[in-house]
């Protein structure tokens, strides 16, 4: 469950934009453009607030951006009309170096509710985009993505499509710093493999890659598995498992991999493995974040359930 | 409004004191009234007199008599006693044909006490309403009793629907209802609503629910849906449904589930909401209970869950108010205040009342969910060193009258 909007975005507190904001302050606000359903009841949507935000003061001083409910977005309505007016307006945003699409609570649409879309167009009209936040997979697709600048990427899904993954592993990203994405459950369309993934696991595939984060992941034994041979644990400084289903298995896994032990950091909160399991991690003699243990939970059918952080 | 069989003359005695003769309407072993009778202790105060639900029902002469006697009387919750339930069932009996759900007397006399089981809320609440206005028209208006909680503003409050549409037409934020007015038979009716009203999700309530009752968090997109809800759906060996008020939230997807219960639901009266999109503190939705005593809003419970139903009793988290008032700009919160003064101003002569407030992710918007006449059952929370008990004794010693 995705409870809580972005507080802070690429360093900035967030604010929702309004009406008010007649001259922006970029240096010190991300700001949100939500459309609520009172716009959306008017008839107005993502086009209207976003012509509000351009007009304003100091907007091509923009450097960071958050796209919230683009109006409609629990009836079902895509995020094509974000993607086709900021590269429309792309002139006006000159300076825009972080962008995040999909800020939404369960409260506003669930993630896996979400209509994305074709993010291709951003690579060529933004670049120098460093940063790009999605949230939500199902109609996402990323096309070729190659770009010269981009350090952060998160994909955030309640189930994220494998044709994504297969995009992202062949991306062009020279200065890729942080890689994060959330696989989800096939319930809702998550059903990459830990094989899928190889390609990502290899080094150099993003030279300057610090994090990989494989989160919200039903198949984190799997993947934990699969990390035994992956060279790209030879250039990274922190792995995060965390938000999936992790139990003794793929805990154990991790804990035998010699590989580890040169990350500053390997975050696996929101587990499902024992006490005893996690005890091993000690070994590899680096931080661990093992916090937030869950316990399966058997709801009257007999059988034990695993959850990911984030489904619906 | 019932005609009158009784109605009180003059006080016999001359009174000193409103507290000389103070009656409660209540249930016996409720919580409620033993934690009322301390309060009243602990001021140093005479005990109240309680008038059980069971007896007022069976005994309308001598309710009448002890009415008439009264120096004060208040009104408390039936509360959760099988019997008190199946004596209301009964006072309240529908008309014949009536489309909503209705239980005999023959039938009431057969059913066994089941934990949880939603019998005819309907029903419940025109039995609650029928005794209530009796009371009322024994005393007469103006009444010679002080009322701490006018009858009338009690049958108002329970009734959602109704309740929501006084609201929204006193200008108090709420969320917006889908279809107001509208008698929705079932599944299909809610759904074309719903599209009409392009709404993907949202809040389908028992019109005469208490709190969490029968309440589902409902979103559907085309053949895509999802209920999250405090009632199971319990089907039967001749084809039908019984709804049962759950302590653990059940989720139901298939359109058959999906359709048993929401028909259900119908048929005891459905009243439906556009889901109001709720901030979170802590990583959990939240919202406020705001207990307003004497029109000023005094102990405020912030109540949160990992869930979209923020208002179940003891499973959710009680947490700080400052913990929301701090995220919210100060006019923000100011205005949420404000608000709870214009619901109580609404019902001048009820001493308190407990409103369920949300606030709006963004933390600026705020809308009134419900407002519940027994709502100051609030263990362990105190207000300027009062319980909630407390705080209304003394609201009365210091001179609030309706």
């Amino acid at each position: 469950m995705i409870s809580d909007n972005l507080d802070m975005f690429a360093g900035k507190p967030v604010k929702d934009f309004t009406t008010a904001d007649t001259t922006l302050s970029p240096v010190d606000t991300a700001y949100r453009l939500r459309v609520d359903w009172e716009r959306h009841d008017k008839g107005q949507g993502f086009v209207d607030i976003f012509d509000e935000l351009l007009a304003a003061g100091n907007v091509a001083a923009l450097d960071a951006l958050v796209i919230g409910d683009w109006g409609g977005t629990a009836e079902g309505n895509g995020a094509d009309v974000v993607v086709e007016s900021l590269v429309a307006q792309r002139a006006k945003l000159p300076k825009l170096k972080a962008l995040f699409i999909g800020d939404m609570t369960s409260e506003e649409s669930e993630i896996s509710w979400i209509n994305q879309t074709d993010m291709s167009p951003l690579w060529s009209a933004f670049p120098n985009l460093e940063e790009l936040g999605i949230r939500g997979g199902e109609g996402l697709q990323l096309g070729r993505p190659v770009h010269s600048k981009l350090k952060k990427l998160t994909i955030e899904a309640g189930g994220l499509p494998p044709s994504v993954v297969d995009e992202l592993s062949a991306a062009v990203f020279p200065l890729l710093e942080h890689l994060e994405i959330w696989l989800g459950t096939p319930d809702y369309g998550g059903d990459t493999t830990a094989d899928q993934l190889s390609p990502l696991l290899e080094a150099g595939r993003f030279p300057k890659l610090m994090y990989l984060g494989i989160r919200n992941s039903e198949i984190a034994d799997d993947i934990a598995a699969a990390l035994a041979e992956a060279s790209v644990l030879d250039h990274i400084e922190v792995l995060d498992l965390s938000l999936g289903t992790l139990s003794d298995a793929g805990v154990e896994a991790l804990a035998a991999n010699d590989k580890l032990k040169r990350l500053k950091k390997l975050d696996i909160h929101h587990h499902y493995a024992s006490d005893a399991a996690v005890a091993k991690l000690d070994r590899l003699g680096i931080e661990v974040d093992a916090s937030e243990q869950r316990e399966s939970d058997d709801i009257g059918d007999g059988e034990m359930h695993r959850y990911v952080y984030a489904a619906e | 409004m019932t005609s009158a069989t009784a109605r009180c003359t003059a006080t016999s005695t001359p009174l000193s004191s409103v507290w000389d003769r103070q009656f409660v309407l209540g249930a016996r072993n409720d919580g409620r009234v033993s934690l009322y009778q301390a309060a009243l202790k602990a001021a140093g105060l005479p005990a109240a007199t309680l008038i059980d639900y069971r007896d007022a029902i069976a005994r309308p002469i001598a309710l009448a008599e002890a009415v008439c006697e009264a120096s004060m009387l208040r009104i408390e919750s039936p509360g959760r006693d099988f019997e008190v339930h199946l004596a209301l069932l009964r006072h309240g009996q529908l008309p014949k044909g009536d489309r909503l759900t209705s239980i005999g007397p023959d039938e009431l006399a057969a059913v066994l006490p089941q934990r949880g089981l939603i019998l005819c809320p309907t029903q419940f609440h025109k039995g609650l309403e029928k005794l209530l206005i009796e009371i009322a028209s024994f005393l007469g208006a103006p009444s010679p009793a002080l009322i701490t909680s006018d009858p009338q503003d009690i049958c108002m409050m329970f009734d959602k629907r109704d309740c929501h549409r006084l609201l929204y037409e006193s200008g108090i934020p709420v969320p917006r209802s889908i279809a107001p007015g509208t008698f929705f038979h079932g599944y299909d009716d809610l759904r074309d609503a719903m599209a009409a009203a392009r709404a993907a999700r949202v809040f389908i309530k028992l019109r005469y629910g208490s709190s969490a009752a029968g309440v589902v968090a409902y979103q559907a997109r085309g053949s895509r849906e999802l209920a999250i809800t405090t009632a199971e759906v319990v089907r039967h060996g001749d084809g039908s449904v019984s709804l049962y008020n759950s302590r653990r939230l059940r989720r139901y997807e298939g359109r058959s589930d999906l359709r048993a219960l929401i028909d259900a639901i119908c048929r005891h009266g459905a009243h439906v909401e556009a889901w109001y999109p709720k901030a979170s503190v802590a990583g959990a939705v939240c919202d406020l209970r705001v207990l307003m005593i004497a029109r000023k809003p005094r102990h405020i419970v912030l109540r949160s869950s990992r869930s979209p139903l923020t208002n179940l009793h003891l499973l959710n988290h009680r947490l700080d108010p400052a913990l929301l008032r701090d995220r919210m700009p100060s006019d923000a919160w100011d205005a949420l205040l404000e608000t709870c003064r214009r619901v109580a101003a609404r019902f001048p002569k009820t001493l308190h009342m407990g409103i369920d407030v949300a606030v709006r992710v963004g933390f600026q918007e705020h809308a009134v969910l419900e407002v519940n006449a027994f709502g100051d059952l609030l263990r362990g929370v105190t207000h300027e060193g009062q319980s909630t008990y407390e705080a209304e004794i003394a609201a009365i010693e210091a001179g609030w009258r309706p």
